[in-house]
């Protein structure tokens, strides 16, 4: 296996890793490799074998395959209190039977620091969590979101190789506004300390807020790893696609294909797309044509539909037409042109804005 | 606001019943603990606290005495005993080894004590298994005094406590949240010191109730320390049924009950004291 003695800037690399738990795989095949200071977020619907995967890296579940390696250190044998890591868990996990300090400190003693040099960088992990008034507080007598940064804390104050945020839906305990503010405060925290992180969720949103690179995952692979906009422009795979954020699925021809882009027909108009994805296919093979909302353009020309449905959000609507010719579509308008002009029922016309969009085979 | 409860009363009264029944037997050997006892005589004589007063002659006092220590050791070694089967029983994932565990740590309580102490004659007699088996084994010569010995007793009294300890450790390790020692794990914290600092402390809750119990349990033993001790060792309810039945002195063994019930109720709390700190740990 090509570069296997230690690369440093290489916080995490996953060569083949597999897991199944009997007749079942959780986890084909995964290859990844995270650069040092990088924040990568595993992002898949339940059951899609991320946390799986953050329990193989974590060392809670044994890799029937492949080798884990963190910081360019082959830990695949290793147990859990060998890899150096912090862990932000889903339930936080404060110790119930310990004041907000004695939690913070918990890694620190397990490693036998001195007990002046715990408090020092006790008190500096509270400081940078901004929960230094509460070092003497229960876990139980702090709000679910000073609790997250108690976590946060605790686990960043070992200095870990590796910050992984091992918990699926981390801010989904915590309500909206929140939450918002709590994903930019790690966010923050996160660029600034420069610790690696592996972060888990089923939430898009949150993947493509914080991420360098999302890890799209489902049915136990990972289908694509890429940038949140490489992600979103130019999914791989038609999961990908219709998992983040909203599309409409036209079904289409193939019809040419010139370098790096191809060209596609759907409802009576040709579209552009990248090549790769179709990769093999012969002329007039059936094709899916993923459309993104916002390149969609309501008016007076175009493709003839029906509204059906008009979710109103304030600042935008989110309309789904029925055309005869291709079949839903789901399209945005700003709000105040959705009361004005698009009820439920009133005929529509559709063009299409974007240069956007991509195919898969069907 | 009140709500409705129409099944109340007819819920209660079963228990309102058999309570009145406990109170009633309770208050005739409070009664019969007051009244002077005639030496050859059944009846009893009229008012007196003599007994309350002979009580705390050595002889008798001793008794209490050894009573108390026996209660700490039994639940104590049984409370030691307990603990690696509790844990295991809520740890364990293979659904037959668990019912192993099960099987083996709640049986003594379905065997009859009278049953069950007949067993453990076998097992601890001159002849009998312990050691027999060590005798064929050469590592001793003679055979070790376990039968009328306190030793014998504690055995015996740990087996039968074991369950309901197992019992109550387990309630309080099922209620750990397992991300507690993966978090202490992954913080570096090798499994020794995990269970140290967050399983053990956790467990308080289960430690004390444990502790609590088998100390309530041993005091009402009776067939054990009767049949194992010979005699030779006696606890509070030998010396009552002794006194009852050998000696027909009935008011002086109902004092001794009373005795007996409130030192229970006096130690009991006085657990509770010292133990509160360590409760504290676990609960907040």
């Amino acid at each position: 296996m090509p570069g296997t003695e230690g690369v440093n800037a290489e916080a995490l690399r996953l060569d083949g890793v597999g897991k199944s738990f009997g007749a079942i795989t959780a986890l084909h095949e995964a290859w990844l490799r995270v650069a040092d200071g990088e924040f990568v977020t595993l992002l898949g619907p339940s059951g899609c074998g991320k946390t799986t995967l953050l329990n193989l890296i974590a060392g809670f579940l044994e890799a029937d395959a492949g080798e884990i390696f963190i910081g360019g250190k082959l830990v695949t044998q290793l147990p859990v209190w060998e890899r150096d890591l912090g862990m932000v868990f889903q339930s936080y996990a404060l110790f119930p039977h310990m004041d907000v300090a004695r939690n913070v400190g918990y890694g620190l003693r397990a490693r036998g620091v001195s007990k002046s040099e715990e408090a020092t960088r006790v008190a500096d992990a509270l400081a940078l969590v901004r929960l230094s008034p509460l070092a003497g507080r229960r876990p139980k007598e702090l709000s679910g979101g000073q609790q997250q940064r108690v976590a946060l804390a605790r686990a960043l104050v070992i200095r870990p190789r590796l910050l992984l945020l091992l918990l699926d839906e981390p801010f989904s305990a915590l309500d909206r506004n929140l939450r918002a503010e709590m994903q930019i405060e790690l966010k923050d925290i996160q660029r600034r300390l420069g610790v690696t992180t592996i972060f888990v969720t089923h939430d898009q949103g949150e993947a493509m807020s914080m991420s360098d690179r999302v890890a799209v995952m489902s049915e136990g692979r990972i289908l694509q790893v890429d940038t949140p906009e490489g992600i979103y422009r130019r999914p791989a795979h038609p999961f990908v696609a219709s998992f983040v954020g909203d599309a409409t699925v036209l079904s289409g021809r193939f019809r040419a294909r010139d370098g790096a882009m191809a060209a596609v027909e759907a409802a009576g108009l040709t579209f552009t797309v990248p090549a790769a994805p179709l990769d093999g296919l012969a002329e007039g093979a059936a094709v899916s044509v993923y459309l993104r909302p916002e390149h969609l353009v309501a008016g007076e020309e175009g493709l003839a539909g029906t509204v059906t449905s008009r979710a109103y959000l304030g600042d935008r609507a989110e309309l789904v037409v029925d055309s005869p010719e291709a079949g839903r579509i789901l399209l945005r308008v700003p709000g105040v042109e959705a009361l004005t002009r698009w009820p439920t029922g009133a005929p529509i016309r559709i063009s299409f804005a974007g240069v956007e969009a991509v195919a898969f085979p069907m | 606001m009140s709500v409705k409860r129409p099944f109340l009363g007819l819920f209660v009264t079963p228990a309102v019943l058999i309570a009145a029944g406990f109170v009633l037997a309770v208050g005739a050997v409070l009664q019969y603990a007051v009244l002077a006892h005639i030496p050859g005589e059944l009846e009893p004589g009229g008012f007196s606290l003599m007994h309350f007063r002979d009580m705390l002659k050595p002889l008798y006092a001793g008794v209490f005495f050894d009573t108390v220590r026996m209660c700490l050791t039994v639940s104590v070694l049984a409370l030691l005993a307990a603990y690696p089967l509790a844990l295991a029983l809520v740890r364990v994932r293979n659904a037959y080894l668990k019912s192993a565990i099960l099987i083996i740590s709640v049986t003594p309580l379905f065997l009859g004590e009278v049953i069950r102490t007949y067993a453990w004659i076998i097992v601890l007699g001159n002849r009998g298994f312990v050691n027999a088996s060590l005798m064929a084994l050469g590592v001793i010569d003679r055979p070790m005094e376990l039968m009328f010995t306190r030793t014998g007793v504690v055995i015996a009294l740990v087996h039968v406590t074991l369950p309901v300890v197992v019992i109550m450790l387990a309630a309080a390790i099922s209620h750990i949240d397992r991300d507690l020692e993966r978090a202490a794990a992954a913080l570096g914290a090798k499994p020794l010191r995990a269970f140290l600092t967050v399983t053990l402390p956790l467990s308080m809750p289960g430690i004390v109730a444990g502790l609590t119990t088998g100390f309530a349990w041993t005091f009402s033993a009776f067939a054990t320390p009767q049949l194992i001790g010979g005699g030779r060792v006696n606890m509070l309810s030998n010396l009552v049924y002794s006194l009852g039945f050998a000696s027909f002195n009935f008011p002086f063994a109902a004092a001794l009950s009373v005795a007996g019930l409130v030192l229970t109720g006096v130690s009991l709390a006085g657990f509770r004291l010292l133990l509160r700190p360590l409760n504290r740990v676990g609960l907040r």
